[in-house]
């Protein structure tokens, strides 16, 4: 291996000049004494020593210090060639610590330190209300809230109100149907932002307005695969769910403003009219006034939420625990990965950390093995700082080809992580291997060199090597002064490894805890699937109940497929509601009352189901009935609850034939409830995810849709075999019911509920690869310690043998000795991982951070890895020829 | 290593006006330069010819003289340092102040 560098040898092309320049001078000054015997003497006299005179001009040229660089690389580059092994596992575990940190630093990086991209994203927040006493930590917006805060807030320059994860059908005469994201919002909502389009505009206030709002912009990818890039596309219709609607604008490439939306159309409220007070549906995003503090706005905020109180004491009053409160919107957004992120960043920093012990340790071993050289280097006049140095450019060399190859890891590594769900880890387009993660890595490089450089190298550049030359001479203890620097960093790698593997051991046994949660339905052989009707073909009330019915019992037929069942909002899914229940003869503590009425209400998750869901899922009826197909619109009003609704509302009474209630009469005063009678009760379902137990659960006939919630249905299917199978069959018998209705979100209920857990499973996989890393470098540290040790002591070892000590005595002697070192590090490691586990909670689900069995079982596989790792060292112990050492002496 | 550049500094400074000044009369090589030297003052002034080198070429560096190899009169090939512009301003900046230190010692040294 040759290492082209550029000053490899000095630049000869000035010399020659400076060669022929002095040649030519000590010409004409012998000519001046032409033909006498000692004009070449005089010359020579005259100009004085060329040598000198090069020199001076080389180093006016070429600085010392480069030269002695250069020096220092030439001479660590021979180095690196001679010792081929020592430089593979050198630079091996090095490009694992620096490739694991480059990874886990281009994520934290483009999530947690790049700035959002609209302009001034440090000013813009998230606003939210509250109602803490119902659970609802973070509620959105209903319109006259949403004009309240506006019109009276002193802390924004602006607001602007969004709603997002809706869709629309999307479809011409001449193809396949199409289900495409959309979001809406107030005009506002770009300008506040800072978004330029890439074409066209967005829309105006006065297209925010109920009727006249049909415009629509679409986003870059939306317009590159629909309009194929058309650049005129801006006036052209586009239809959504029957409807048209003119678009203005393309949105520029990127935009990902609350989700990969497709069209963005206005939200267009009305002032005149607004909604009730009660639906919260609107997101809100402000601006602060440039200099205003989010502490400012908080202050605010919480006097807005004071006087909303004062004027509507039946909404906002008495002990619901109002508020209202903003949050910056990049906390917003990471607040939930942070935690994740800064306990992979400590994982990579540890294995950095133990590889970085392992060179050191490779460097001490290979430094005894030196002492001559160096001795001898020291003896001709090298001094002190001088050997340091050029052991740190060794370090240097090493960590920079440890840098290349850890970038070479860290890219696969990169392309991996890209190939991620946004949903899994936000902000997942724009992790790169960019300046920034290189600078980082090159940063890393240096410093990795100097942590595992510096202290073999002070050690061997210190004075008294004349006793370093008797050591090495009589090649018996050239390691002994070392010895307890070697073992204290093996140590180290052990204690640094057990804290990793614990952690990792935590992570597992939390997210098998996870795993084995009964979610109240059975997640096997289950696809699922959406449909979505627009109101234009399907006016609210019997045609969509009636839709759905033909669907189910096409769907029946289709071969493979079991039972047939839909539900307005699938547990785990995309889309989630819930809202006030009244409920009848309780008087259970968790009611809320309103002045002047005798029933309490509560807020619980409302579902729609059709006749046969419960059977599809499995979800088990404790008492009473399911919805079936006589609970009609013209039939008595039933709901089914769940078991904690039942037990928390009627504790140790028949739930059954109680009464509980969604809607009022209208206009009436004090409101006066739609009762329903409760005909079943099932098991409670986890509808947020299996690490949430969630509200307790109302379920209604869909036929018996009260306020157009069942227009959107998920239909889940029962199969024999591979759930995944039946998805063209199953679109096939939609299409066939009306030929415009695309099917969406198509996934089986296994990858629904893997969904929900992808982030868990990301870092526990990346913990538990961290946690093997460190295992197998810090086994690998056991082992070069132990060989060293042995070949060492092979003198020592041999006379033992010579003795009369047996094979067997040889291997305990070098195995306790492994043992000794990891059961220290295990001890170190312990208190440690102790003190740490704490952080590890927010990863933790149904299990502490001291869980005693973690606990127990990490030590015991770190010793046993240690043993195993002193396993081989031993057995050549074992082997030591004691004629054959006694010989060398 | 030690670098022998700092021997003297009022000979080196020196040396290095009265190169640029001898180059004022044209373009002329290492050995030219320092004859003429010699020569224009009577021989009083011995130049150090193992310094002259270092000398041209830290000139050189500095951009106030450029150099080309050429054939000499004797049919030799040698290297020819010319003055640059900025050479030839720092003569005048040199020549200025040498002439003001120089008055200045003069009148010092004045009798009195």
């Amino acid at each position: 291996m040759r290492f082209p560098l550029p000053w490899r040898r000095r630049p000869s092309e000035s010399e020659t000049d400076i060669d022929a320049e002095l040649r030519y001078h000590l010409e004409m000054l012998a000519e001046e004494r032409d033909g006498s015997e000692d004009s070449n003497a005089y010359a020579r006299r005259k100009l004085g020593n060329a040598t000198f005179i090069r020199e001076e001009i080389y180093y006016m040229n070429h600085p010392a210090w480069l030269e002695n660089l250069r020096q220092d690389l030439v001479y660590a580059a021979r180095t690196m060639r001679k010792n081929p092994l020592f430089t593979t596992a050198a630079v091996a575990a090095l490009a694992l610590g620096i490739g694991a940190n480059t990874a886990i630093f281009s994520v934290v990086h483009a999530v947690l330190l790049s700035s959002l991209p609209y302009s001034h994203p440090e000013r813009l927040v998230k606003v939210w209300g509250q109602f803490t006493r119902d659970g609802l930590a973070r509620l959105p917006f209903s319109d006259p809230e949403y004009f309240d805060l506006a019109d009276t807030n002193r802390s924004f320059d602006s607001m602007a109100a969004f709603y997002t994860g809706s869709g629309a059908n999307f479809g011409s005469d001449d193809a396949a149907p199409q289900r495409i994201t959309r979001a809406f919002s107030t005009a506002g909502l770009f300008p506040l932002l800072g978004v330029q389009p890439a074409l066209g505009r967005t829309y105006s206030s006065e297209e925010d307005q109920p009727g006249h709002s049909q415009v629509a912009v679409i986003s870059f990818g939306f317009w590159r695969s629909a309009y194929s890039g058309d650049p005129n596309v801006t006036g052209k219709t586009i239809r959504l769910n029957g409807r048209p609607f003119t678009i203005v604008g393309v949105l520029p490439e990127g935009f990902d403003f609350g989700g990969d939306h497709q069209v963005w159309t206005p939200l267009a409220l009305s002032r005149t009219s607004p909604g009730g007070r009660g639906s919260h549906a609107w997101q809100v995003i402000a601006r602060l006034k440039p200099g205003a503090t989010v502490a400012q706005a908080q202050t605010d905020l919480h006097a807005f939420a004071g006087r909303l109180a004062e004027q509507f004491p039946a909404n906002y009053g008495g002990d619901k625990g109002w508020g209202v409160f903003a949050v910056p919107l990049r906390e917003e957004l990471v607040a939930q990965i942070r935690p994740a992120l800064l306990i992979l960043t400590a994982a990579v920093a540890f294995v950095l950390l133990i590889a970085c012990a392992n060179v050191a340790n490779l460097l001490l071993v290979r430094a005894a093995a030196r002492e001559k050289e160096l001795a001898i280097r020291a003896a001709l006049g090298a001094g002190r700082w001088r050997t340091i140095r050029q052991l740190l450019t060794e370090s240097l060399l090493l960590a920079l080809v440890g840098a290349v190859a850890g970038i070479a890891l860290g890219a696969v590594g990169v392309s991996a992580i890209r190939g991620l769900d946004p949903n899994t880890l936000p902000h997942v387009g724009n992790v790169h291997l960019d300046g920034p993660v290189l600078g980082f890595t090159g940063a890393l490089a240096v410093f990795t060199a100097i942590l595992f450089g510096l202290v073999p190298a002070l050690r061997v550049a210190r004075p008294g090597l004349f006793a370093a030359m008797q050591d090495s001479a009589r090649g018996a203890s050239g390691g002994r002064r070392g010895r307890s620097l070697r073992n204290a960093l093996v140590i180290a790698e052990i204690s640094l490894s057990l804290m990793l593997v614990t952690g990792a051991g935590l992570a597992i046994r939390g997210f098998y805890r996870l795993l084995r949660v009964d979610p109240g339905f059975r997640t096997d052989h289950i696809l699922t699937f959406r449909l979505s009707l627009p109101a234009v073909t399907y006016p609210p009330g019997a045609p969509v109940a009636r839709f759905y019915q033909q669907i189910q019992d096409r769907l029946r037929a289709v071969p493979g497929v079991e039972s047939v069942g839909a539900i307005s909002q699938l547990p785990m899914g995309r889309n989630s509601s819930s809202g006030s229940v009244f409920v009848d003869n309780s008087n259970a503590s968790v009611l809320l009352h309103l002045p002047n009425t005798p029933y309490g209400y509560l807020e619980a998750d409302q579902r729609f189901v059709t006749p046969g869901y419960f059977d599809v899922m499995k979800t088990a009826i404790v008492s009473g009935r399911a919805i079936t197909a006589d609970d009609t619109i013209s039939s008595p009003a039933v709901a089914v609850v769940d078991a904690r609704f039942a037990a928390e509302m009627w504790p140790g009474r028949n739930p059954l034939q109680q009464r509980i209630a969604v809607t009022t009469v209208p206009n009436s005063n004090p409101p006066r409830p739609v009762w329903r009678t409760v005909v079943g009760v099932v098991a409670h379902v986890h509808n947020h995810g299996l690490d949430e137990d969630g509200r307790v659960q109302v379920y209604f006939p869909n036929a018996q849709d009260p306020f157009d919630g069942a227009r959107a249905m998920t239909f889940a299917l029962r199969t024999r075999s591979d759930a995944a199978s039946i998805i063209g069959a199953a679109r096939e018998q939609v299409l066939a019911a009306d030929r415009s209705q695309p099917i969406f979100d198509v996934n089986t209920m296994d990858e629904v509920v893997a969904q929900g857990l992808g982030q868990r499973r990301l870092s526990l996989n990346l913990l538990v690869l961290f946690a093997a890393l460190a295992a197998v470098l810090a086994a690998f540290g056991v082992y070069g310690v132990m060989s060293f040790g042995v070949s060492q002591r092979r003198r020592e070892l041999g006379i033992r043998m010579a003795l009369g000590a047996r094979p067997g005595e040889m291997q305990r002697m070098v195995i306790a000795g492994g043992a000794r070192l990891a059961i220290v590090g295990i001890a170190i490691g312990l208190l440690g991982a102790f003190w740490l586990a704490r952080f590890m909670a927010p990863l933790l689900y149904g299990v502490g951070p001291h869980d005693p069995l973690t606990f127990a079982i990490v030590p015991v596989v770190l010793l046993v890895v240690a043993l195993a790792a002193s396993w081989v060292p031993a057995l050549r112990a074992s082997h030591v020829d004691p004629v054959e050492v006694l010989h060398q002496e | 290593m030690k670098q022998p550049s700092d021997r003297l500094d009022l000979l080196q400074g020196t040396l290095e006006m009265m190169v640029l000044r001898t180059l004022l009369l044209g373009p002329s090589n290492g050995y030219q330069i320092a004859k003429t030297i010699e020569q224009m003052s009577d021989d009083v002034l011995q130049i150090d010819h193992g310094s002259l080198y270092p000398a041209l070429h830290r000139l050189e560096k500095r951009g106030w003289l450029a150099a080309k190899w050429s054939v000499s009169d004797t049919g030799r090939k040698a290297r020819f340092y010319r003055l640059t512009p900025s050479g030839r301003k720092q003569l005048l900046q040199e020549q200025s102040d040498w002439e003001r230190l120089t008055g200045a010692i003069g009148r010092v040294m004045r009798p009195a």
